[in-house]
């Protein structure tokens, strides 16, 4: 520490160097600083009446027995530490059994949130059943669609009848004048099919010789006698006569 | 620190005593340096009640934390970086009912006493003294009593409180000023 240590300087030793707490070049410095300064003088006073009163205040202590006391109450405090800290383990034993227990039903409650839930299965049934029954639907509809025209008719028919529902007669007899064109139209789908495989010389000589053996085998062909033996009876044009009357009657 | 009788090795053969598991050194620790710590205590907090409750906390913090203790400091600065902080830590927290209690006392003192230093008794210039402390800020506080009562070293003092020392010699300096100021007018009064 040089000399060059101005008066604020100067002033910071000053309380040191009154309680003795300064070294000897510190305390060199300040002897000087006051044989030369007025103004350092007059702080040094000053300092010396509040240190001297502060001396005079001694420490507040307590009494010699607190001294003998205070490890005792020391030690009290640390053991009811530890026995709260004891209550604390017993707490955190009882917790030993709470988490794994707590883990499984965590466990066991993401297993049920991550897994399709009853519920769900049943919303999927219920939304394929929809599916399934809006096929059907679709299907039932084809249907209905396809059955149309033949509901139609019939419809048509209902209101024909209702028409000539003051004459019952006509209504039936519509309806079998309906189902009569019904039978003639398969009629003709038949002939068609058998028009286009039209049969030959033989087969109609092979026709000639089974139509023939009606009247030669009687009850081989399933005539009674009484039938047999008009069939018998029948003169050969008769014969030929009944034979193609049967011949038409097959092809129509 | 004048006036104590410090004895590092001793401290670190009981700290080892201590970490051995012997009790022992714990308690002769507590005994060694209970009034130093005390009066570290009551000096920040000036109230034996707080400051006796106080020092049961700082052994008791020193009982829980020795064993981690790596004597980078010597045992006694430890003890008085934790005291102090404790001091620090409870002045902060009853600021307002420190102010509170010193309005009081201010009263009775001015109701009772008379001016002149040399009529006043011991327990008057505790109060007043009390009071000048009081109006310190903690660390200035805490610097005072470190360097004028325990005359500690400003580089210890600097150590405990985690400053400089040019810092810590600046605090002193305005604790003592402010110290003079306040029972220069409690005289004049």
């Amino acid at each position: 520490m040089g000399s060059k240590l101005n008066i604020e300087e100067l002033k910071h030793l000053i309380a040191d160097y009154i309680t003795g707490q300064s070294d000897e070049q510190e305390k060199a410095l300040v002897e000087n600083a006051l044989k030369e300064s007025a103004e350092l003088r007059e702080f040094y006073n000053e300092m010396k009446k509040t240190l001297e009163f502060v001396s005079t205040v001694k420490p507040g202590d307590p009494p010699e027995q607190y001294w003998n006391t205070l490890l005792p109450r020391i030690h009290q405090r640390i053991d009811a530490e530890q026995a709260k800290k004891f209550s604390w383990d017993k707490i955190s034993a009882v917790w030993k059994v709470l988490v794994p227990v707590a883990a499984v039903i965590l466990i066991v409650l993401i297993y049920y949130l991550v897994k399709p839930s009853n519920t769900q299965i049943t919303k999927d049934e219920q939304k394929n059943e929809k599916i399934n029954k809006d096929t059907s639907k679709h299907e039932d509809e084809n249907r209905k669609e396809e059955k149309a025209p033949e509901k139609k008719q019939e419809e048509k028919i209902v209101k024909e009848d209702n028409r000539h529902q003051e004459n019952p007669l006509k209504k039936f007899r519509k309806r079998d004048q309906v189902k009569e064109e019904n039978i003639a139209k398969e009629e003709n789908k038949i002939n068609e099919m058998n028009t286009q495989k039209e049969p030959k010389n033989e087969d109609v000589a092979v026709m000639d010789i089974e139509e023939t053996s009606v009247f030669s085998m009687g009850e081989g062909a399933g005539l009674d006698e009484e039938t047999e033996s008009e069939l018998k009876s029948l003169s050969d044009n008769d014969k030929d006569a009944l034979l193609e009357e049967l011949q038409n009657s097959n092809l129509n | 620190m004048t006036g104590n009788t410090r004895n590092i090795n001793n401290d670190s053969e009981l700290v080892r005593q201590f970490k051995n598991g012997d009790i022992k050194g714990y308690n002769e620790i507590v005994r060694k340096y209970q009034q130093q710590v005390y009066r570290v205590i009551r000096k920040m907090v000036l109230d034996h009640d707080e400051a006796d409750d106080i020092t049961q906390e700082v052994f008791i913090k020193v009982y829980s934390a020795l064993k981690d203790f790596r004597e980078e400091s010597n045992l006694f600065t430890w003890l008085y970086r934790i005291a102090t902080n404790y001091s620090l830590n409870h002045i902060r927290k009853i600021k307002i009912k420190s102010t509170v209690s010193m309005e009081i006392v201010t009263e009775q003192i001015e109701t009772q006493d008379k001016p002149g230093d040399e009529l006043l008794d011991e327990e008057t210039r505790r109060r007043i003294l009390e009071e000048a402390i009081e109006t310190l800020p903690a660390q200035q506080r805490a610097v005072f009593n470190m360097r004028y009562y325990d005359q500690l070293p400003y580089a210890e003092i600097a150590d405990i409180l985690g400053k400089s020392v040019g810092g810590i010699k600046a605090n002193y300096f305005h604790a003592v000023k402010k110290i003079g100021e306040y029972v220069k007018q409690k005289m004049e009064h």
